[in-house]
């Protein structure tokens, strides 16, 4: 495990330790389910763009695509079929606003940030002009069923239940799958390859467009899973839902140690960010924190994460490989 | 006199993106003043252009000065929130005057723009993580400090310089000229802008020729978070109000508006005068667009298409020039 990474978990077991010694009930599952639910969503979210970012480039329209197919989907998709080809749909959609994206990355030569900064604007534009911009409270059946149905439900310590949604599955299956892409398909290993440095992965007969295509395309079809699931856990279709939320999700990428500049990150490591930030917002309360400053926490953490991520890699530095060994005595 | 005006458009830029802009403006100007001529060249949209693009023209000009330097500034709305929220506090709860809580709220946005410059500069982290993350920081704390409220009730006599006009223009987008000629001879006549736009374009050479590249990225992170500050006293003098996430959808507007006059994200070039047009094309668009009672969501899906098709010129331009080959215009 990355350093980053054991640090996070590190900072996750500190907290949860802190307030659990404040408050034992903390330690529970009830806790742990309410960090899961929250987290869900962002998660998937959260792996879409660290896909993304593995590649070399920042995207910023996974939310205009998330919520966009999830909207169409709820709005003129079928209202009485299983919601098994409710979320196809939703995937679908994301898949294709993922090509697109990719379409205007490729053909406008242009960096991932601008290209999603206009696709993100057309996508949400798109959404109210022609589709509608009222919140629909009353999902298709299926979809209120499923919201509704839970993997497990504990009795609360004092009054209530806590459920952990059977979404939560559906969720670690695609946090699974993604990892797995990385690690055992070539075109997987490939993703790096180009995020590290394009040049030298189509050197080494890595077709960069394709590679690029293949990840804007899981990726969005992330986002409009995570859309969907996001609309079902809420019970309502609010087109409104992730307005300029998009930097958080982007926080919590980067303090999973996923490295901005492309070719380093892994799929652990942003749930783990995803996490954590969900876990500090549920110790606020506990600790006596005005929830109101869980921004203020998340930024500040936010620049302790990155200040160690800096510092240890510019430790490491990266020599060529043609280089004679690193002497022995380094100097500063 | 033709030398001399040849060096003005340099400092301006020369560059066929700058051109193409223009095109844009005029053809913005054009379309929309056939299609709705009583509302579009009245003078009621007129002014409604002069006083809303002051704020975004000033945020895109902090936004496009990092980019000079190969940065970005992902904070600086969040930098003009924070200011605007502190100047309010000090005039509602502090009684203070507005004189005096501008000041504090320019001190305020310096403070930020700070912290951002000794994060990328000092501690060398990527500009677009460390604004990301003070970003954050900095909207967080506007959030604690209005304990996340609007903030009203500010004095008439802040208020009211939203509202006054100088020889028939409104104040604040002299506000916005004056930030621009000052911004354009930092970065054209000064050694320090000289030093801005080597850092940005080849931050290697820069280490080698002497330049305390640090040095140059504070004052330019500091300089950013300046013009935050007085875009964040605009807006809540505009608004009559203060507030912790007022605009969020500004970051991704001012980066639009940066790119679209031709600074280049990779750094080394800045043109003022192409983001202050940009600036004000957009809000032409924008209103040009709304006169045509169109949903103001076309608005958005126009301003991206307009992106997009800006970068597509900027990649294929020179291929086009050359299927459709021009005159050589001599240099």
């Amino acid at each position: 495990m990355a350093n980053q990474e054991l640090l996070l978990v590190g900072l996750m077991v500190l907290l949860i330790l802190g307030v659990s010694l404040k408050f034992p009930d903390f330690f529970g599952l009830q806790t742990l389910f309410n960090v899961l639910t929250a987290s869900m969503v962002g998660m998937l979210f959260a792996v879409g763009v660290m896909l993304v970012l593995v590649s070399g480039g920042i995207d910023v329209s996974f939310l205009a695509v998330g919520i966009l197919s999830a909207y169409a989907t709820v709005k003129y998709g079928p209202q009485d079929d299983s919601a098994v080809v409710v979320f196809a749909i939703s995937t679908a959609i994301g898949l294709g606003l993922g090509l697109l994206n990719a379409a205007v990355v490729i053909v406008a030569r242009t960096s991932v940030l601008i290209a999603t900064l206009a696709t993100s604007s057309i996508y949400l534009g798109a959404m109210f002009a022609f589709i509608g911009g009222e919140v629909i409270s009353t999902l298709p059946q299926p979809l209120q069923t499923l919201g509704t149905t839970h993997l497990i439900t504990v009795k609360g310590e004092v009054r209530g239940t806590t459920s952990l949604n059977v979404l939560i599955l559906v969720v670690l299956v695609v946090c699974v799958l993604v990892w797995a892409f990385l690690h055992f398909t070539i075109a997987g290993r490939s993703v790096f390859a180009v995020g590290g440095d394009a040049e030298a992965a189509s050197r080494a007969a890595i077709s960069v467009p394709r590679t690029r295509v293949l990840v804007f395309a899981i990726a969005g079809a992330v986002a409009g899973l995570a859309g969907i699931i996001s609309v079902t856990l809420s019970g309502r279709a609010d087109p409104t839902t992730f307005m300029g939320r998009e930097l958080d999700t982007l926080a919590a990428v980067v303090l999973g140690g996923v490295a901005i500049a492309g070719g380093k990150g892994t799929v652990r490591g942003a749930v783990l960010g995803v996490l954590l930030i969900s876990l500090v917002t549920a110790s606020l309360v506990p600790l006596g924190i005005p929830t109101i400053w869980q921004r203020a926490a998340v930024g500040a953490l936010l620049i302790g994460g990155i200040l160690l991520q800096t510092a240890i890699s510019r430790r490491q530095r990266i020599r060529p490989i043609l280089d004679a060994p690193a002497p022995e005595v380094t100097n500063a | 006199m033709p030398e001399r005006f040849r060096r003005v458009l340099l400092t301006m830029g020369t560059r066929a993106s700058f051109i193409r802009l223009l095109v844009v403006a005029v053809a913005i100007v054009v379309v929309f003043g056939i299609l709705n001529p009583t509302v579009f060249l009245s003078g009621q949209n007129l002014q409604y252009v002069e006083l809303a693009s002051p704020e975004v023209a000033i945020l895109s000009l902090a936004m496009a000065l990092t980019m000079l330097t190969a940065g970005i500034d992902l904070s600086v709305v969040s930098i003009a929130n924070l200011s605007g929220v502190v100047a309010a506090l000090i005039m509602t709860n502090g009684h203070q005057p507005p004189g005096l809580a501008m000041l504090a709220a320019v001190g305020v946005a310096l403070v930020c723009g700070a912290v951002n410059g000794l994060l990328v500069g000092y501690k060398h982290v990527p500009p677009i993580l460390a604004t990301l993350a003070t970003g954050q920081l900095f909207s967080g704390l506007a959030l604690v400090a209005s304990s996340g409220t609007v903030i009203k009730g500010l004095p008439d006599s802040f208020t009211r310089i939203a509202l006054l006009t100088v020889a028939g223009v409104p104040l604040i987008f002299w506000v916005m000229l004056i930030a621009a000629v000052i911004v354009g001879i930092v970065v054209a006549k000064t050694p320090l802008g000289f030093r801005m736009r080597l850092v940005g374009a080849n931050p290697t050479a820069a280490d080698f020729s002497g330049i305390r590249r640090a040095r140059v990225l504070l004052a330019t992170y500091v300089m950013s978070g300046a013009l935050g500050g007085v875009a964040g006293l605009i807006i809540s003098a505009r608004a009559g109000g203060a507030n912790s996430d007022y605009g969020s959808s500004y970051v991704l507007l001012a980066v639009v508006i940066a790119v679209l006059a031709g600074v280049d994200p990779e750094g080394g070039y800045l043109t003022v005068a192409g983001v202050v047009i940009a600036a004000i094309a957009m809000q032409l668009l924008g209103a040009g667009l709304l006169s045509l009672s169109v949903s103001s969501h076309v608005v958005n899906i126009c301003q991206g298409l307009l992106l997009v098709t800006m970068v597509l010129l900027n990649t294929w331009g020179t291929a086009l020039s050359t299927v459709f080959p021009r005159r050589r215009v001599t240099a």
